[in-house]
């Protein structure tokens, strides 16, 4: 059966990679009595997927695993259990079993909202107007010397947007396609605003919510 | 802070936080720690005497642990460029505001990283410059047995294992705290600890053709030979249960178990060999209890057993069954990476590979049975040929070999030992019928260079020049022929240095210096090492540096690390010595008892019933 979990990626774990999330939950996993589901075969591995990586350096309020479990356990107690031995900036902040359709949990992500907030001399005013431009482009660049870089429009990916000051600084709110397809990386958004000459000091970038389709 | 972050590769080597990191409220804490590792995240949180001392200070109330390590050369740059001092993992605290920086020498090629760490840390990098108010600089590691190349940038070292000693120095350091009295009592009061040297209070002095003439102790307080120390029984120790598990993918990231210490063998050019005796196990009964609890802390799906020549460990076998049963029902499984191979480590590592059969790894290190037994390594070529015969059947087809070249007495005969074992390798595979081998047979042959170390029957040896090494490479890689035969090997000038570093002085300290003024770090990547900026450093000091590599040294010199005893004696080496010349072997310990000195310990493979092994 499976059971999705609700989880949160705070401030002290934000530079650990996808890869290395994923693993330490494993990790924890093991080291607790929670009667996980592995895998058959000659290498066991626990039945654990995500929703959608999380770029290194990027915090997050609310994100998704679905772990399989080999019999029922109370959800209290299993979240209690997680987290008595998670590494402090990861918390378990609630799950529910799902029926187990089959479909992975990726496939399920429809939209997520993010909070950028930028140290910056640019205005308000300024960014908004950067945002309200019909098109926005950024440079991909390439990840292999035989490519080439790519230009990509993020404006299409953003359905909603919002900027305010907040404690002199600049917060954007951000409401985007996000998923396997038409995914919006937030920090693209950064390296867009760069590219277009906004000066950005410094920044920070939070995952406020993952938005999954509703299974029948 | 963070924003230097956003601009590194892998900034969570900075970050820390980890499963299992220590936590600590400050305002209880008497003594603070900084555990340097002169290398990056990776490679120290390999280590397992990290692991060891980290658990063991932090054992203590009074005692706060936190880790550095060597900052890759990205962050370095932005640290120096926004003012950013050196700081620890767990509390973000610059080094220079700890009680203690403790330095491990795993390699002799990491001491500019020590120099660099230091200022990086905002403490002055020579002992003699730093004041009242600066941290006490202290190392311990293999490489302390000849601390003299760093004696100038360390206050005192730390001779031997380090459980017992460095709580006794950390109770001299809060009595000496609560009596507030001056630096230097500090260090005489240290220096009466056994195992502790304080390098300031000896002097050097020289014939006029460079040799030593004479240590001189110049302090009371100081003790004219300093001992090891050794733990006699290893099942009292407390052993980290709850260690930290990295986020990052580190070299080792696998549970490690430390079954013994030392090594019965006694091959003539390892120094662990001898600075690690005696042989003491740790008991079966033990080892299970922490094998479960290591793994129940952790969650890691592979534990290894750590020790030198694994197979060693008496009754190995019932143990590593005894771990494999444990461990099957929760999909955790054993890693062996020290094992002697013969029919019955064949048999276990079938049994622990059942899948994908990773190559099998044999060192003979030489090439013929007479340079086997000058550096009394114990391997026949039939040993060898039979294990590859049974494994070729088992279903392997990778076979690693690895040899030294440049040993003393090596001839090119022995070098045509090295070709010829592994096309008998090839040869055997071809006799194994078609139908019992795996397709696609691989031998590699890897040839390191020979570097003398202290501590070793070959400790008066000179090593080859770079063009003699050289010659002896080109005449590997062009007999090294056939198709299924591959040759690794490393460019000689990284093992030049080692030797001068691993044998050098204290007239060594103002080169190392000066190598580091001159921009070298990170010396053991190949990428930084810089061989050339190496030799200018010692031209500049006035150092020769092929007296300390390739010279023979007269077997009556002072040498000197003459005033630091590993138990094992100078006659004993000396001996070995004149073994090694004459080409007879030493049995191992088990075997019968050679005397070397390392029964004065009082306990481990010494004092066992022999004739088994």
């Amino acid at each position: 059966m499976i059971i999705r979990v609700k989880y949160q990626k705070k401030e002290e774990v934000k530079y650990v990679g996808h890869l290395d999330a994923m693993r330490t939950f494993t990790r924890c996993l093991k080291r607790t009595n929670i009667p996980v589901e592995y895998t058959k075969g000659f290498n066991p591995r626990i039945q654990i997927s995500f929703a959608l990586p999380l770029g290194v350096g990027v915090t997050s309020d609310l994100d998704y695993f679905d772990l399989a479990l080999s019999e029922k356990m109370n959800i209290e107690m299993f979240v209690a259990e997680l987290n008595s031995v998670l590494p402090v900036g990861f918390k378990i902040v609630g799950a529910e079993y799902v029926e187990d359709t089959k479909k992975s949990l990726m496939s399920l992500v429809k939209e997520a909202k993010y909070k950028l907030i930028l140290d910056t001399k640019a205005s308000v005013p300024e960014i908004d107007a950067w945002l309200k431009q019909s098109e926005i482009w950024f440079t991909k660049e390439a990840k292999e010397k035989h490519q080439s870089s790519e230009q990509i429009n993020l404006k299409p990916m953003i359905l909603d947007d919002k900027v305010m000051e907040e404690n002199g600084k600049i917060a954007i709110y951000l409401h985007t396609t996000a998923g396997s397809a038409n995914n919006l990386n937030p920090q693209n958004v950064i390296k867009a605003l760069k590219e277009s000459k906004i000066v950005i000091e410094d920044y920070e970038i939070n995952r406020e919510e993952l938005i999954l389709t509703k299974t029948a | 802070m963070d924003k230097l972050l956003k601009q590194v590769e892998k900034p969570i080597r900075y970050t820390g936080g980890e499963i299992n990191m220590c936590r600590k409220k400050l305002e209880h804490i008497q003594c603070r720690i900084a555990f340097c590792f002169p290398d990056v995240y990776e490679i120290g949180m390999s280590h397992l005497g990290l692991k060891i001392l980290y658990d063991l200070y932090n054992r203590r109330q009074d005692t706060y642990c936190e880790r550095v390590f060597a900052p890759w050369v990205d962050m370095e740059d932005l640290m120096r460029q926004n003012h950013v001092k050196l700081f620890s993992l767990e509390t973000k605290t610059p080094i220079s505001e700890f009680d203690f920086v403790a330095f491990t020498l795993q390699y002799e090629m990491s001491y500019t990283n020590i120099l660099n760490m230091l200022d990086l840390g905002g403490i002055p990098v020579k002992s003699c410059d730093r004041g009242e108010k600066d941290p006490f600089v202290m190392a311990g590691g293999p490489c302390s047995y000849n601390p003299e190349p760093i004696a100038d940038f360390i206050d005192f070292f730390v001779m031997g294992e380090g459980e017992e000693v460095n709580i006794e120095i950390v109770e001299v350091y809060l009595q000496w705290k609560k009596q507030k009295l001056p630096r230097e009592a500090f260090l005489e009061m240290v220096a009466q600890i056994e195992g502790v040297y304080v390098p300031k209070f000896y002097e050097y002095l020289y014939h006029e053709d460079g040799t030593i003439k004479e240590i001189k102790t110049l302090n009371s307080a100081a003790k004219p030979v300093v001992k090891k120390r050794i733990i006699k029984d290893l099942d009292t120790l407390t052993y980290p249960e709850k260690w930290i598990v990295p986020f990052l993918n580190v070299v080792h990231d696998r549970a490690m178990l430390e079954i013994f210490r030392g090594c019965i063998r006694g091959c003539r050019f390892c120094q662990a060999g001898y600075i690690y005796r005696p042989v003491r196990e740790k008991s079966p009964e033990k080892l299970k209890k922490l094998a479960e609890s290591i793994i129940q802390n952790t969650g890691y799906d592979e534990i290894s057993l750590t020790s030198l020549s694994t197979s060693d460990y008496t009754n190995f076998y019932n143990l590593a069954d005894d771990l494999i049963a444990k461990f099957k029902p929760k999909k955790v499984n054993l890693s062996l990476p020290s094992l002697r191979i013969d029919s019955i480590s064949l048999k276990l590592l079938d049994e622990v590979n059942n899948v994908r059969k990773s190559g099998l790894t044999f060192a003979p290190e030489a090439g013929t049975q007479r340079l086997r037994d000058v550096i009394n390594k114990g391997l026949t070529e039939e040993d060898i040929l039979s294990a590859c015969d049974k494994a070729f059947r088992k279903g392997w087809n990778v076979i690693k070999l690895y040899f030294m070249i440049g040993l003393p007495t090596e001839t090119y005969e022995d070098l045509q030992g090295i070709v010829d074992l592994a096309n008998k390798i090839v040869d055997v595979y071809y006799q194994v019928p078609k139908e019992e081998r795996t397709r696609g047979l691989s031998v590699t042959v890897s040839a390191s260079t020979f570097v003398p170390k202290p501590f070793t029957a070959f400790q008066w040896c000179g090593q080859n020049d770079i063009e003699t090494i050289k010659q002896k490479q080109d005449f590997l890689k062009k007999n090294l022929t056939n198709r299924a035969v591959k040759f690794n090997w490393h460019e000689p000038e990284i093992s030049v240095m080692e030797a001068i570093i691993a044998k050098g002085d204290r007239r060594l300290c103002e080169s190392i210096y000066e190598a580091w003024k001159s921009g070298c770090k990170f010396d053991s990547w190949g990428e930084f090492f810089r061989y050339d900026k190496w030799m200018e450093a010692f031209q500049k000091t006035g150092i020769d540096p092929t007296y300390y590599s390739q010279r023979q040294v007269g077997l009556e010199e002072t040498l000197a690390w003459d005033n630091i005893d590993i138990l094992v004696t100078k006659e004993f080496l000396k001996k070995e010595y004149q073994r090694a010349m004459e080409g007879v072997v030493t049995s191992n310990c088990r075997k019968q008892c050679a005397g070397c000195g390392a029964a004065v310990a009082g306990c481990g493979v010494c004092f066992e019933k022999r004739g088994e092994a």
